[in-house]
C-alpha cells in the first residue's frame, strides 16, 4: 500500500500534467509510460475537432493511425450503403479507434463519424516511426503495448470462434 | 444522423477560419511574389538541406539524451568541421588549379595546348589519313579558341557567382537550424489549419513526400561524393603510378563528381575532362593511348563502385528518367539558369517527379482523383 506522502508526489506529478496527456496516459497503448515519455508524444500528436456528422476517416481510405477521443462520440459505421448505414460500434470519451492502423496500412474496414461535437487526438504511423528513431525505448514501450491490445483481441476472438463452433456442433457452451 | 443548422454554419465558419490559415499568407505570397520569391527559394533550399540532414540530427537525439538542441549544435559543429577540413586540405589545391587552367585556356598558352592535343591526335591516325585528320582537326579548332576563352569564363563567373552566394548560403544555413530543431513542431502547426476532410491525406502526403526526397537528395549526394572523391582519389593514383602529369586533377574528379548528378551523361563527363587535360598537356613519355584506357578504365570502376555498393544502399527512392526527359530537362535548366541550371537540373526535376508521383498516389488513394 502506498503512504500518503507517495500519494502527493504521485498526485503532483499527475497534476502537472496537461489534459492531452492525462488523456494518453489512460489509453492503453500508452500505458507505463513516464511523464517526460508522455510529454514527448504530446508533442508530436494531432488535436481535432469534429462537427456532429462529420467523417473522421472514409472506410476504403489508407490506414494511417489511431484516434482517441478526448470528449464527444465517434461512430464506427458501414456506409457503403448510404440507404443502409449499419452501426458497429459506439465510442465515448476515453475510448480509441483505428489503433490496428498503426502497424499496418491497409484500408480502413469501416467508417468513423462523430456523433457529436467531438475533440479528439490523433496518433499516426509517421509519428510512431519518428518516435522508435529517436526514443527506442519509448518506441518499444508503445509497440509493447500495442501488441498486449491486438493479443487480447485476438484471444477474444479465438473464445467467440470457439463458442461459435460449439453452439454449432450442439455442444454446451 | 443528427445534423442542426447552426452546427453545420459553425463548420463552415471552423472550414473557413482554418483554410484561410492557409489561403490569406498564400495570396501575401502572390500578391508579393517578386520580393518573396527570392527568400522563398531560400526556404526551399533550407527544407531540402533539412530534409538531408534530419535524419543524422535525429539519430544524434538519441544519443544525446534527447536533446534535440544538442543533436542539431553537434549536426552544425560537424558540417564546419568536415568543411573547415576540406577547405583547408583541398582549398589551397583547388584555388591554385582553378586559376592555373582559367588563364591557361586563354592567349598563348592555349595555342600551345590546341597543338599538343593536335599532335597527340594525328598520333593516333594512320599516316596516310594524316593529311585530312589535320584539316578536320583545323576546321574544328577555328572555333574552340573561342568555346574556351568562354568556358573559362563561365567557370570564372560561376567562382565569381559562389563567392556572392556566401551570404545567401549563410540564411540557408540559419533557416535549416531553425527547420531542423522546430520542423515537428512546425508540421503540426500546418496540420491543425488543415480542414478535417483533407487532414489524413495531407498527413499522408507530407509524410510519403519528405522520405521520398529526403531519401533522394541524400542518395544523390552520397554518390556524388563517392564519385568526386574516388576519381579524385584515382587521378592521383594513375599520375603517380603512371608517370604522367594530369593537371588540375582535383578540378576534374569533383566535376565528375557533380556531373553523376545528370543521368547517363554525368559518368562520361569525367572521362572526357581528363582525356581533353592528359592530351593538352606536354608529357614527359609522350601520350599513350594505354593511359587514356586506364582513365576510362578508372571512372567506370567508379561508376561500378557506386552503381553496386553505395546508391543501391542509400537511394530509397527510383526516379526512373527516359533519355530525351534528361536531355530536355537540361535544356531547360540551361535556358533558366546556364551551366549551374544544367547541373542541378536532373535533381530538382527528381525532387519534382517524386513529390507529383506521392500527390497523384494520394488523390487516387483517397479517391479525391
Amino acid at each position: 500500500m502506498r503512504s500518503a506522502i507517495w500519494e502527493n508526489i504521485f498526485r503532483r506529478q499527475d497534476e502537472k500534467l496537461s489534459e492531452t496527456a492525462l488523456a494518453l496516459s489512460h489509453v492503453p497503448v500508452f500505458n507505463g509510460l513516464s511523464r517526460k515519455e508522455l510529454r514527448e508524444v504530446e508533442n508530436i500528436i494531432h488535436q481535432r475537432e469534429y462537427q456532429i456528422g462529420e467523417t473522421i476517416f472514409q472506410q476504403g481510405d489508407p490506414g494511417l493511425g489511431m484516434y482517441i477521443i478526448i470528449h464527444g462520440q465517434v461512430q464506427i459505421v458501414n456506409n457503403q450503403d448510404p440507404d443502409n448505414l449499419i452501426v458497429y460500434s459506439e465510442l465515448n470519451d476515453g475510448d480509441f479507434f483505428g489503433d490496428m492502423a498503426l502497424v499496418d496500412d491497409a484500408d480502413r474496414s469501416a467508417t468513423a463519424m462523430a456523433h457529436a461535437e467531438t475533440r479528439l487526438i490523433a496518433f499516426f504511423r509517421p509519428e510512431l516511426k519518428d518516435i522508435l528513431s529517436r526514443f527506442p525505448s519509448l518506441g518499444n514501450k508503445i509497440l509493447m503495448n500495442l501488441a498486449k491490445v491486438i493479443a487480447q483481441r485476438l484471444r477474444k476472438t479465438n473464445d467467440l470462434l470457439i463458442q461459435a463452433q460449439q453452439q454449432d456442433s450442439g455442444e454446451p457452451s | 444522423m443528427p445534423d442542426s443548422p447552426a452546427p453545420s454554419a459553425r463548420k463552415l465558419m471552423q472550414t473557413f477560419m482554418r483554410s484561410s490559415q492557409i489561403i490569406l499568407p498564400l495570396a501575401a505570397i502572390l500578391l508579393l511574389w517578386n520580393y518573396v520569391a527570392p527568400i522563398l527559394l531560400l526556404l526551399v533550399l533550407a527544407l531540402l538541406v533539412n530534409s538531408i540532414l534530419s535524419p543524422l540530427a535525429d539519430w544524434l537525439e538519441t544519443r544525446l539524451w534527447g536533446n534535440r538542441l544538442l543533436a542539431v549544435l553537434a549536426v552544425y559543429l560537424g558540417m564546419i568541421l568536415i568543411i573547415v577540413g576540406l577547405v583547408s586540405m583541398a582549398g589551397p589545391i583547388l584555388v591554385r588549379q582553378v586559376t592555373a587552367m582559367t588563364s591557361a585556356f586563354q592567349g598563348q598558352n592555349l595555342t600551345e595546348m590546341i597543338e599538343n592535343l593536335k599532335q597527340s591526335i594525328l598520333g593516333f591516325v594512320p599516316p596516310d589519313m594524316v593529311g585530312v585528320a589535320e584539316q578536320r582537326f583545323e576546321a574544328m579548332m577555328e572555333k574552340l579558341p573561342g568555346f574556351l576563352a568562354n568556358l573559362a569564363d563561365d567557370l570564372a563567373a560561376i567562382v565569381f557567382k559562389v563567392a556572392g552566394l556566401v551570404g545567401k548560403l549563410v540564411l540557408v544555413l540559419v533557416f535549416t537550424f531553425i527547420l531542423m530543431l522546430e520542423s515537428r513542431n512546425f508540421k503540426v502547426q500546418f496540420l491543425r489549419a488543415v480542414p478535417n476532410t483533407y487532414f489524413e491525406l495531407t498527413l499522408n502526403l507530407l509524410d510519403k513526400i519528405n522520405a521520398q526526397v529526403s531519401g533522394y537528395l541524400r542518395g544523390q549526394a552520397a554518390a556524388a561524393a563517392t564519385v568526386g572523391v574516388l576519381s579524385t582519389i584515382g587521378l592521383f593514383i594513375i599520375s603517380l603510378a603512371m608517370n604522367v602529369t594530369i593537371p588540375y586533377f582535383v578540378i576534374v574528379g569533383m566535376l565528375a563528381g557533380f556531373a553523376n548528378l545528370i543521368p547517363f551523361i554525368g559518368p562520361f563527363v569525367g572521362i572526357v575532362f581528363a582525356w581533353i587535360v592528359y592530351l593538352m598537356t606536354p608529357q614527359a613519355a609522350g601520350i599513350s593511348a594505354v593511359v587514356l584506357i586506364v582513365l576510362a578504365a578508372m571512372f567506370l570502376l567508379v561508376q561500378m563502385i557506386d552503381n553496386f555498393f553505395v546508391s543501391p544502399k542509400i537511394m530509397s527512392a527510383s526516379v526512373g528518367m527516359h533519355p530525351l526527359v534528361v536531355i530536355v530537362v537540361i535544356m531547360i535548366g540551361n535556358a533558366l539558369m546556364g551551366p549551374l541550371g544544367m547541373l542541378f537540373a536532373v535533381p530538382a526535376f527528381g525532387v519534382i517527379k517524386v513529390t507529383v508521383e506521392e500527390v497523384r498516389w494520394g488523390l487516387k488513394a483517397y479517391r479525391i482523383l
